[in-house]
C-alpha cells in the first residue's frame, strides 16, 4: 500500500479492512517488495528471537536446524529488510539468552558474518543502525560493527544491561540516561498517530 | 468442443498421489485452499512436498495429518494466535525438513518458473544460513557487474491448488473488484506448476467473464481443474467475501497443542466428514452466517 490514509489505521496486516482502506495506491506484492531492492527503502523495522554482537538476526530456529529446540516462524521479510533496507531499526527484548554471540541461525545479516564484512557479502543496504529494547539503546561501532551501548532507560544500571547480553558490550565513558519522550511527542503518539492502541498495546514476539 | 474443466474436490484431489510437489495459495491465515487441503487429508496422501509464500494453517493442518516430507517458505505461522504447534512439533523432532526462504526468494522461486526461466537472482540471501540448507539457492556473480547473489532455483510443481471467488467453467478465474496486493502471488503460482486445480465461492457463467474480463487473474489456459466450495477458504477469510471464522481457528490452536487433540480434531471434523459440506455442517451454519462479510451486490 503506498499513500494510506493514516487517520484510518487497519488494526492487522492481513486483516480484509486493508483492502478498503483509502490508500494512493495498491500495488502487487512483488514489487512492493522489490522497493527495497532498489534500494529505495529508506528503513526498515525488524525483530528476531535472537540477536548476536554484529546485529545478525534469527527468527527460524533455536539449537540445530535439523533438529531444533525450538522451531521458530522463517526468514519471512527479515531477510529482506535486513539485506537492502538503506538503514534497519531493530526492536528486541533485552534478555540473555536472545542476545548471543552467534545466533542459531542467520536469517537476517548485521555488520558481519563469520568475519566477513557486510559489504565484502555483497550486500547493498546499510545493516542495522539501532537496537531498542525495554533497558537500552544501541548502536554499532563502525570500525569492528560490535554492538555499543548508547544509552539505558531511567531507572536501569548500565550493569543490569551488561548482565541481560551474553556477549561483552562496548561501552565507553559514563553512559547517558535515554531521554524520555517529551509531552508533545507521547500527545503524537497516543492521541494521532496511534489512538487505537494497535501498536501501543501490542507485544514483541518471535 | 472446448474442455469443461468443472470437477468435484474428490475428483480433483484424485490427481494428488504420494511424494508430489504441491504449491498451496493464500497468505497466513487468508484464502489458502482448505477446503482442497481437506479432501488431500481425507485421501491420506504421504510425503507430500509442500510449497508456499507465506503459509500458515494450510501447512501446519498437511503437516499435522501426516501427509508432509518437506516444506519450502518463508513463512509458517498462526498469525495473531502464535507459532504453528504442528509444524514446530513435527520440526523439533525432524520428521519434516524444511528449505527456508525469504518472502521475496519465495516468490522468486515461482516467478522463475512463471517467466519459464531456470532461476531468478537475489541479494538477500547473501550471508544468511539460508543457502547452507536450501539447495535450490547458489551463489553466483552477474557476468556484467561482478556483483554477487544467489541463484533462486525455479520450481514447476506438480500441482498448484488457489482459492479464489468466482471462475467460470472452462477455468477463467476472477477475483472481485477489490483485489488486494497479497493475491498476486497465487498468480504467478499458478504459472509455475504442471498442473492448476482452483476452487472457488462460486461458478459463474462464460457471459459473467466476458461482461468483465478485467477480474480474471487466472485465464482459462493455465487452469485444469475447477471446484465449486463455498466457504473453500474457512476458517480463513476470503477476501472481502467471509472473514476469518476466530472461534474455529481459536478451536484449532487449542486442538493442536498436542498430537492426541489434534487426532480427535481430524477426526471430527476432517477424515470424519464424507465431504466439504458435511464438513461445513461440522463448523455450524451460525458461525458460517456470522463470518460473512456485508456489503455491496457484487
Amino acid at each position: 500500500m503506498i499513500g494510506p490514509d493514516l487517520d484510518r489505521m487497519p488494526d492487522s496486516f492481513s486483516d480484509s479492512s486493508l483492502i478498503d482502506c483509502p490508500s494512493e495506491a495498491q500495488i502487487p506484492v512483488e514489487d512492493a517488495l522489490d522497493v527495497f531492492k532498489r534500494g529505495k527503502m529508506d528503513v526498515g523495522f525488524i525483530s528476531g528471537a535472537q540477536i548476536d554482537a554484529y546485529g545478525n538476526l534469527n527468527s527460524v530456529c533455536i539449537g540445530s536446524h535439523q533438529k531444533p529446540t525450538v522451531r521458530l516462524v522463517g526468514c519471512i521479510a527479515q531477510s529482506d529488510h535486513a539485506a537492502h533496507a538503506r538503514r534497519t531499526m531493530i526492536l528486541i527484548p533485552h534478555e540473555r539468552q536472545r542476545f548471543v554471540e552467534r545466533v542459531d541461525f542467520v536469517s537476517g545479516v548485521g555488520h558481519a558474518v563469520n568475519g566477513s564484512a557486510r559489504k565484502m557479502l555483497g550486500l547493498p543496504g546499510g545493516g542495522p543502525s539501532r537496537v531498542f529494547t525495554d533497558m537500552a539503546v544501541l548502536d554499532f561501532e563502525p570500525k569492528s560493527g560490535r554492538m555499543r551501548l548508547v544509552s539505558v532507560h531511567p531507572g536501569t544500571e548500565v550493569k543490569a544491561v551488561q548482565d541481560a547480553t551474553s556477549f561483552e558490550l562496548i561501552i565507553s565513558g559514563e553512559v547517558p540516561t535515554t531521554a524520555p519522550p517529551s509531552s508533545h511527542e507521547l500527545d503524537l503518539i497516543r492521541h494521532r498517530i496511534d489512538p487505537d492502541g494497535v501498536f501501543l498495546g501490542s507485544t514483541l514476539a518471535v | 468442443m472446448r474442455r469443461q474443466k468443472v470437477s468435484s474436490l474428490a475428483e480433483a484431489a484424485a490427481i494428488i498421489e504420494d511424494g508430489m510437489t504441491i504449491a498451496l495459495g493464500g497468505h497466513t491465515l487468508r484464502r489458502h485452499p482448505m477446503a482442497l487441503v481437506h479432501s488431500i487429508i481425507r485421501k491420506g496422501c504421504k510425503d507430500l512436498r509442500l510449497l508456499g509464500w507465506n503459509n500458515g494453517i494450510d501447512m501446519d493442518m498437511l503437516i499435522g495429518a501426516g501427509c508432509v516430507t518437506s516444506i519450502e517458505t518463508s513463512y509458517v505461522g498462526m498469525g495473531m494466535f502464535g507459532l504453528a504447534r504442528n509444524y514446530r512439533r513435527h520440526a523439533e523432532s525432524g520428521l519434516i525438513t524444511i528449505l527456508e526462504h525469504s518472502e521475496t526468494t519465495a516468490i522468486d522461486m515461482f516467478r522463475a518458473g512463471s517467466m519459464g526461466l531456470s532461476f531468478f537472482p537475489s541479494k538477500t540471501p547473501l550471508g544468511t544460513d539460508m543457502p547452507r540448507t536450501n539447495p535450490h539457492m547458489k551463489e553466483m556473480v552477474c557476468p556484467f557487474t561482478g556483483e554477487r547473489y544467489a541463484a533462486i532455483q525455479a520450481v514447476m510443481a506438480d500441482v498448484a491448488l488457489v482459492h479464489a471467488h468466482y471462475a467460470d467453467r472452462y477455468g477463467n478465474v476472477q477475483l472481485r473488484d477489490r483485489s488486494w496486493m497479497d493475491t498476486t502471488v497465487d498468480i504467478i503460482m499458478a504459472k509455475a506448476a504442471k498442473q492448476v486445480i482452483v476452487s472457488v465461492e462460486q461458478i459463474v457463467s462464460e457471459e459473467a467473464v466476458l461482461a468483465n474480463p478485467q477480474r480474471t487473474v487466472i485465464p482459462s489456459c493455465f487452469v485444469d481443474y475447477v471446484v465449486e466450495a463455498p466457504f473453500g477458504a474457512h476458517p480463513c477469510c476470503c477476501d472481502t467475501w467471509y472473514d476469518y471464522d476466530v472461534g474455529h481457528l481459536e478451536l484449532y490452536y487449542a486442538a493442536s497443542k498436542t498430537e492426541e487433540t489434534f487426532a480427535a480434531y481430524l477426526r471430527e471434523y476432517i477424515t470424519g466428514t464424507s465431504d466439504h459440506l458435511e464438513y461445513l455442517s461440522g463448523v455450524g451454519i451460525r458461525d458460517l452466517m456470522q463470518i460473512r462479510v456485508r456489503g455491496e451486490a457484487a
